[in-house]
């Protein structure tokens, strides 16, 4: 067993973890990861505004209320989630300007004007006169589709493009040359003019050369040929078990798996596939994905099956010492101290439901989900305690409480008879260190 | 001693922090210790002495030395030894001769 685990951590060392390096120091990766992150507030507003004005069976026992409520609640989703893909441009811009070190607002700057470049100012319309319908086209107007949930994939593309070649050319020294007694912030806006007028030209480019193409807008193209496959990936349950499995191998040797894999490979397509969710859920159509970052409220609590085990089965002493320090921070949905703590970390004992439980309690969410149809819509706070935290995700769907119930005790169950060899283990250590 | 904790949200690292700062108290000394998010890092590094990374975060060691290197701040990551018993009195003496360490190398 200690062979294969050296084999297991040499293999490791040489081929996860330089990907996992490359995941988290890429600055295109993070750039797109955190301005992904950075649409989370605006997210989290549009929800709660969503739970507020169609408030569970507040229709039914105060029409008046539910009404009220929807009438003060409901112009916030427009404002927020509606226009979705305009903070995960900004945010993006913000964060892939800094990795690039040119200046931030400049780089927003470039990145609006290169997306709005893209982006048609016009809506095609019906208008009805008299008794004839007319299609036309409305100029002067950006339609909001164009910002919503559909329109996150083309943001982040442009706004990692347009950094690129002006973060390019700005390095390349490619500036208007100042004498050096003009004042820094008079020079300021002069040192970016050129880089940012060529990569608006180039843009400008972009937009023609798409005009040309059967998709019309570059937006239209990025969307048929990028988003959908992206989010059939990341609504697939077979990838997210993989990605599960590949972060508990991570946490095996002490990495923040879940950090390092879910966060920048399933999480960005899954907060757009989210945002698309809460769209369809406020227009009343039906949910186009089963799976979205809200997902995750199912598996969050996954730790707390072994954590309760060990706090219910362990009878030796390190196991009742360790009871007080690893349960609460569990409930919390912080798991570290258990994970560091048994150590659940190298430990070959607990090595096969490590990395096993994980991905089948998720997989039996997932099935669970399907039947039950407790959709999770909202992302919630991922220190929210189990079922508070499902109840409020699904709109207080009460078969979120069951599912969540189910994939604890299936953990429970498959984890028992491993807590319970450790615990002997450390009973005997403790009664061969008495002698 | 300033003292700075960073992992992935800050959160498993805040409660060694507690550990650490009744380990200070203790001790009688008076220290500030805090914990924030990896992501956060470059903005709470103003007259910092000391950088620890929690081990689950030790792949971002070679971005926490980027930025602290310039600044002059030692940053190294957290025994795992230590960090699994969240021993606050070991992490403080750990964070006390990393600084030392790193002084006497850099007269």
């Amino acid at each position: 067993m200690n062979g294969f685990m050296n084999k297991l951590e040499a293999a490791l060392d040489k081929y996860m973890t330089p990907v996992a390096e490359v995941l988290n120091n890429n600055i295109v990766i993070s750039g797109i990861k955190d301005g992904m992150m950075s649409t989370l507030p605006a997210t989290m507003i549009a929800s709660v505004a969503l739970i507020l004005s169609s408030f569970p069976y507040l229709d039914q026992f105060c029409p008046p209320l539910s009404a009220a409520f929807k009438m003060f609640f409901g112009p916030i989703n427009g404002a927020t989630l509606g226009i979705i893909a305009l903070y995960a441009l900004l945010g993006t811009a913000y964060y892939y300007s800094e990795g690039r070190n040119v200046d931030k607002f400049y780089g927003i700057t470039t990145a609006v004007i290169c997306f709005l470049l893209v982006t048609p100012f016009e809506k095609a319309a019906e208008v009805t006169v008299g008794e004839e319908t007319i299609a036309t086209v409305i100029t002067g107007v950006i339609d909001t589709g164009v910002l919503g949930a559909g329109g996150i994939f083309p943001a982040l593309i442009v706004a990692i493009l347009s950094i690129s070649v002006f973060a390019w050319l700005e390095h390349k020294n490619l500036t208007i040359k100042l004498p050096d007694t003009v004042p820094p912030n008079v020079m300021k806006p002069f040192l970016a003019m050129i880089p940012m007028g060529a990569t608006v030209l180039l843009f400008m480019a972009i937009r023609l050369l798409f005009q040309m193409t059967p998709y019309g807008t570059l937006s239209e193209c990025i969307s048929t040929l990028i988003t959908r496959p992206f989010l059939n990936l990341s609504n697939n349950i077979w990838v997210f078990m993989f990605l599960m499995f590949i972060a508990q191998v991570l946490w095996f040797f002490g990495l923040h798996g879940t950090n390092l894999i879910m966060t920048p490979i399933w999480q960005p397509a899954a907060l757009v596939a989210m945002a698309m969710n809460l769209e369809a859920y406020n227009s009343g159509a039906a949910l186009p994905f089963l799976m979205t970052a809200a997902f995750r409220v199912y598996t969050n609590h996954c730790k707390l099956s072994e954590i309760v085990a060990l706090c219910v089965l362990g009878k030796s002493q390190r196991a009742r010492a360790m009871k007080k320090t690893i349960l609460i921070p569990a409930i919390f949905n912080i798991h570290e101290p258990f994970v560091f703590g048994l150590p659940a970390v190298m430990n070959p004992t607990i090595f096969i439901p490590w990395i096993l439980s994980e991905p089948l309690q998720a997989g039996l969410a997932y099935l669970l989900m399907k039947f039950t149809g407790a959709i999770p819509i909202y992302d919630v706070p991922w220190t929210t305690p189990p079922f508070l935290k499902q109840l409020i995700a699904t709109n207080f769907n009460p078969w979120a409480v069951v599912i969540t119930f189910a994939t604890f005790a299936f953990g429970f169950l498959l984890w028992m008879p491993f807590i319970k060899m450790l615990d002997n283990q450390y009973l005997k250590e403790e009664a061969e260190n008495q002698q | 001693m300033k003292i700075r904790l960073f992992c992935v949200a800050g959160m498993s690292t805040s409660l060694l922090v507690n550990r650490m700062r009744e380990a200070a108290g203790r001790r009688g000394e008076d220290q500030d210790i805090r914990a924030y998010a990896e992501s956060d890092m470059e903005k709470c590094l103003d007259g910092v002495d000391v950088v620890l990374l929690g081990p689950q975060s030790r792949l971002a060691l070679k971005k926490a030395k980027t930025l602290c290197q310039p600044r002059q701040i030692p940053a190294d990551v957290i025994p795992t030894a230590v960090y699994s018993e969240m021993d606050g009195e070991k992490a403080l003496d750990f964070a006390r001769e990393l600084l030392d360490k790193y002084r006497r190398e850099n007269k």
